[in-house]
């Protein structure tokens, strides 16, 4: 180890906290440090950060630096380990915020790419449906709660009463995805959810909808396919068959 | 051979709680400066803003992450990304901070000071030729503000600059509260700095705010430029002669016209001197 490098783990770990130095103005990035970390992942999770409130808000941001010390080159990918850390601490329902807030961030600045249009898609010929993947828009991910997620989210961003925080022992499924420059979520059927979760993991059109078997469907399968696929379409999920 | 500096006038860093009156408003700007990290994802808002308001302004990168100064190798994927958005905006330069940000793979998002040694040089230099090499280009380094000194320090942070700047044939991106903080909590003359740094190579200027502590001074970003400052600008720009300006502000934010009044401020002051 160079001279410069062991001066840099020196002064890196009196930073981060982990040893104590009587070096002047330390204090200064030690506090900047903290403090700047705090405001990023507050920016990534606002409505987390207000359900705890600003003192447990801090707290869990440097309990949480502490474990994930930042190795991004950019500041908006500190926060990705937050709700798996959540978890971890036992802490489920914030940790479901966590899930939340992040996936919107994620559909908020991934790849742009155009919507696959109905005609393309009905211009398939039907022998080739069986064989058929789809490609999906970068911002399209599914994600499983079972506190009442979004609900409570739209609650603290409005500053509303908040709906009873109670563990459901059957997740919700929910649909989170960017359109231009919105973000939208919305809850999905079960079997919805499954052969979506299956698309999503480049599975073929016929193997996503052999799950479908052990669900109770409204109508057939291949009918309530069609509507799926029509609405993920109008929705812009969908950018490419192949 | 040094090209001729380019001289676009006065800019501002551009922030996103601005984008929707750059756009709707076409604001005085001559040029705006971006933080290169907030632009290195996939798409969406930063993204679409980034080419509407380039498609109306010339504009720099600033990038916070380069970590020119770390005992780590340089980051390859950084460079590749930082590469893929210079070809994407094509800006006027790209700049960075003489600095180091983290080691061992740790990312602190702090720009932090180095010793000033000769290792340390020669270790810089190489890597600022490599940074130029696989950019194609010359980049701008800029001091940071600083709060600690090393004891091992073997000359003043001006000499180890302008040695960076001469020996990697590398521009210069002086920020001038940047000095200030420096020399009131290191307790040098701000002045011998500025005359110590040759002005070929100072192709741009930062100014911003600071917190005034008494016996520290931080550089915060979230105030006025301070009358202080004003005045080492002045100074600056009668040695460094018409250089590209740029006001900053990263925290309480103000409206977009208050910035542009601040800018303007900056203009007046130089018009005498930069006639």
């Amino acid at each position: 180890m160079t001279r410069l490098s062991r001066l840099q783990h020196q002064l890196q770990q009196a930073i981060l906290g982990g040893i104590e130095m009587d070096w002047p103005g330390l204090e200064i990035y030690r506090d900047a440090y903290r403090l700047r970390l705090t405001e990023a992942l507050e920016a990534e999770y606002p409505m987390l950060a207000r359900w705890l409130g600003q003192e447990r808000f801090s707290r869990l941001a440097f309990d949480y630096m502490q474990a994930y010390p930042s190795r991004h080159r950019s500041i908006r990918w500190i926060g990705r380990h937050l709700a798996e850390f959540l978890h971890r601490r036992g802490e489920s329902a914030h940790g479901e915020m966590a899930a939340f807030e992040w996936a919107l961030g994620l559909a908020f600045d991934s790849a742009d790419a155009v919507p696959l249009s109905s005609e393309a898609l009905a211009a398939v010929p039907p022998e080739r449906w069986p064989d058929l993947r789809l490609e999906f828009h970068a911002s399209v991910s599914l994600r499983r709660f079972h506190y009442p997620m979004p609900r409570l989210w739209k609650a603290l961003q409005a500053e509303t009463r908040l709906p009873d925080c109670i563990y459901q022992r059957e997740p919700r499924n929910w649909l989170i995805w960017r359109r231009e420059l919105r973000c939208f979520f919305r809850s999905l059927s079960p079997a919805e959810a499954r052969v979506l979760e299956r698309l999503l993991d480049g599975e073929t059109f016929s193997a996503a909808c052999a799950c479908l078997a052990g669900f109770d469907l409204p109508g057939d399968a291949a009918r309530q396919m069609a509507q799926w696929l029509q609405r993920w379409l109008q929705d812009g999920l969908v950018v490419r068959i192949a | 051979m040094l090209r001729e500096r380019p001289f676009p006038g006065f800019g501002l860093g551009l922030r996103k709680e601005h984008y929707q009156a750059v756009v709707a408003g076409s604001p005085p700007v001559d040029w705006f400066e971006i933080l290169t990290e907030n632009y290195l994802v996939g798409g969406g808002k930063p993204l679409y803003f980034l080419e509407t308001i380039r498609a109306r302004y010339p504009m720099a990168m600033h990038g916070v992450s380069l970590s020119i100064g770390s005992a780590d190798p340089l980051d390859r994927t950084y460079l590749k990304q930082l590469k893929s958005l210079v070809e994407r905006i094509e800006p006027l330069w790209v700049s960075d901070h003489l600095c180091w940000t983290g080691v061992g793979g740790i990312n602190l998002h702090d720009l932090l000071p180095l010793p000033y040694t000769e290792p340390v040089l020669t270790h810089v230099v190489e890597r600022v030729l490599q940074v130029q090499e696989f950019l194609g280009r010359r980049i701008l380094l800029e001091n940071v503000s600083s709060y600690l000194q090393f004891p091992e320090s073997e000359m003043p942070e001006w000499e180890f600059l302008r040695q960076v700047a001469e020996r990697a044939d590398c521009l210069i991106l002086l920020d001038i509260n940047n000095v200030y903080v420096s020399a009131r909590n290191h307790g040098f003359d701000p002045w011998e700095y500025l005359e110590a740094i040759p002005p070929e190579r100072v192709w741009q200027f930062h100014l911003a705010g600071h917190t005034d502590l008494g016996d520290r001074v931080i550089d915060t970003h979230d105030h006025p430029v301070r009358d202080e400052v004003w005045q080492l600008f002045r100074q600056a720009a009668r040695r460094f002669g018409p250089t590209a300006t740029l006001l900053e502000r990263d925290d309480r934010i103000p409206p977009l016209e208050e910035l542009v009044q601040e800018l303007d401020r900056a203009r007046a002051l130089v018009r005498d001197c930069w006639r």
